[in-house]
């Protein structure tokens, strides 16, 4: 379940970081992970490969 | 023609009924019970021959009908309304609560009184923690699709465009409600978009009935619908994409123009694309297995949203 703030941050709670992390770099520069780390990273992999840069 | 399984609770309620409404017209009577004056009069006469042991005067109900109108002189203890059993009251929570989940069906506040009646007939059997109904959201709106197709009548809608990722208020004039691949759909001719649209009910976030009548043009043309809900068109972008062998499926899910075989299982898919938004997404999300190779200015344009959001992040 996700829970939105004033300021535009959402927190929401996940049990699968790949499914949630396509989701979000399914946004491109419109969403942005915050943390956890992993997270970060798992969308920032596929961003990189969305840009065509070498993993 | 009236069965004996009517006929034995129709007796019994007739005394209470009756008495609470003394000198009551017989055809109003057998109109409330939604049977004949006829089938009426010979309850009445059945009636008559029913009471108390002993069966003497003074012991059999005491009716006169001999007129046009119904009194009960002696009720021979009948006068107790009739009572619910827990299933028939439960059975009653349980249709009145469906009525409550229906947006525009009924009047709400007459269902929230009948159902606050029952409950309190029922003697706590059926109360709020004993019944809960909760329909999904495509249930919920079919009957009222349905009601404004069945009245003519024109809806209001806001509905969430998942091609467009946006949301949008728009009155519409209704045409069909259909099912297609277990989804079903509202087709309507649009009055903003001065269109004939098609709508997935469950993307409809709210719908208000109104009072207007609809008014779709004159001689519209139903489309046919054996070749899919969505059917691409000449006029909408061409695109074609390289998918790896674990996105094949997007040459099923979407009607291809054409898809060519390429190595490791990988597929050339063309397909028309009313909104490229969706492919985009598709690309953005799929972490390299989908690649726009043409048009060149989507996928550049793709790839400027990635290095974008990718800057945003080593700024933080």
């Amino acid at each position: 379940m996700a829970q939105v703030d004033d300021d535009g941050v959402l927190s929401i709670g996940f049990a699968e970081t790949n499914w949630l992390a396509r989701q979000i770099a399914s946004a491109g520069s419109q969403a942005q992970v915050l943390e956890p780390d992993d997270l970060r990273n798992a969308v920032l992999v596929k961003l990189r490969a969305a840009a065509g840069e070498q993993s | 023609v009236s069965g004996n399984e009517e006929r034995l609770p129709r007796l019994l309620a007739l005394v209470p009924y009756l008495q609470g409404r003394p000198g009551i017209r017989v055809a109003d009577a057998a109109a409330d019970f939604g049977i004949t004056e006829a089938q009426l009069r010979r309850d009445l006469q059945l009636l008559w021959m029913c009471g108390l042991p002993g069966h003497g005067p003074g012991d059999l109900i005491d009716l006169n009908f001999d007129g046009e109108t119904i009194s009960v002189i002696f009720d021979a203890g009948m006068s107790r309304p009739l009572r619910l059993t827990g299933e028939e009251a439960l059975a009653l929570a349980v249709a009145l609560r469906t009525l409550a989940e229906t947006p525009g069906l009924a009047d709400a506040d007459a269902v929230h009184r009948a159902h606050a009646k029952v409950e309190t007939a029922a003697g706590g059997e059926v109360d709020e923690a004993t019944v809960t109904v909760a329909l999904d959201w495509t249930t919920r709106l079919l009957p009222v699709l349905q009601r404004a197709l069945d009245q003519g009548r024109a809806l209001q809608l806001r509905y969430f465009t998942a091609a467009r990722d946006e949301t949008s208020d728009r009155t519409v004039d209704p045409l069909r409600v259909f099912a297609i691949d277990g989804h079903s759909y509202l087709e309507a001719w649009c009055r903003s978009a001065e269109g004939v649209r098609t709508f997935r009910v469950d993307r409809i976030e709210t719908v208000d009935l109104l009072d207007e009548p609809a008014a779709a043009p004159d001689g519209l043309q139903l489309r046919d619908l054996a070749e899919g809900v969505y059917q691409p068109a000449a006029e909408h972008l061409l695109a074609v994409l390289r998918v790896s062998a674990a996105y094949a499926w997007v040459a099923d899910y979407y009607p291809p123009v054409a898809v060519t075989e390429l190595d490791e299982g990988a597929l050339q898919v063309s397909l028309r694309v009313s909104e490229p938004t969706w492919v985009r997404s598709l690309v953005l999300g799929s972490g390299g297995q989908v690649e726009v190779l043409s048009p060149g200015w989507l996928a550049e344009s793709i790839r400027a949203d990635a290095a974008a959001a990718i800057a945003a992040y080593a700024g933080k």
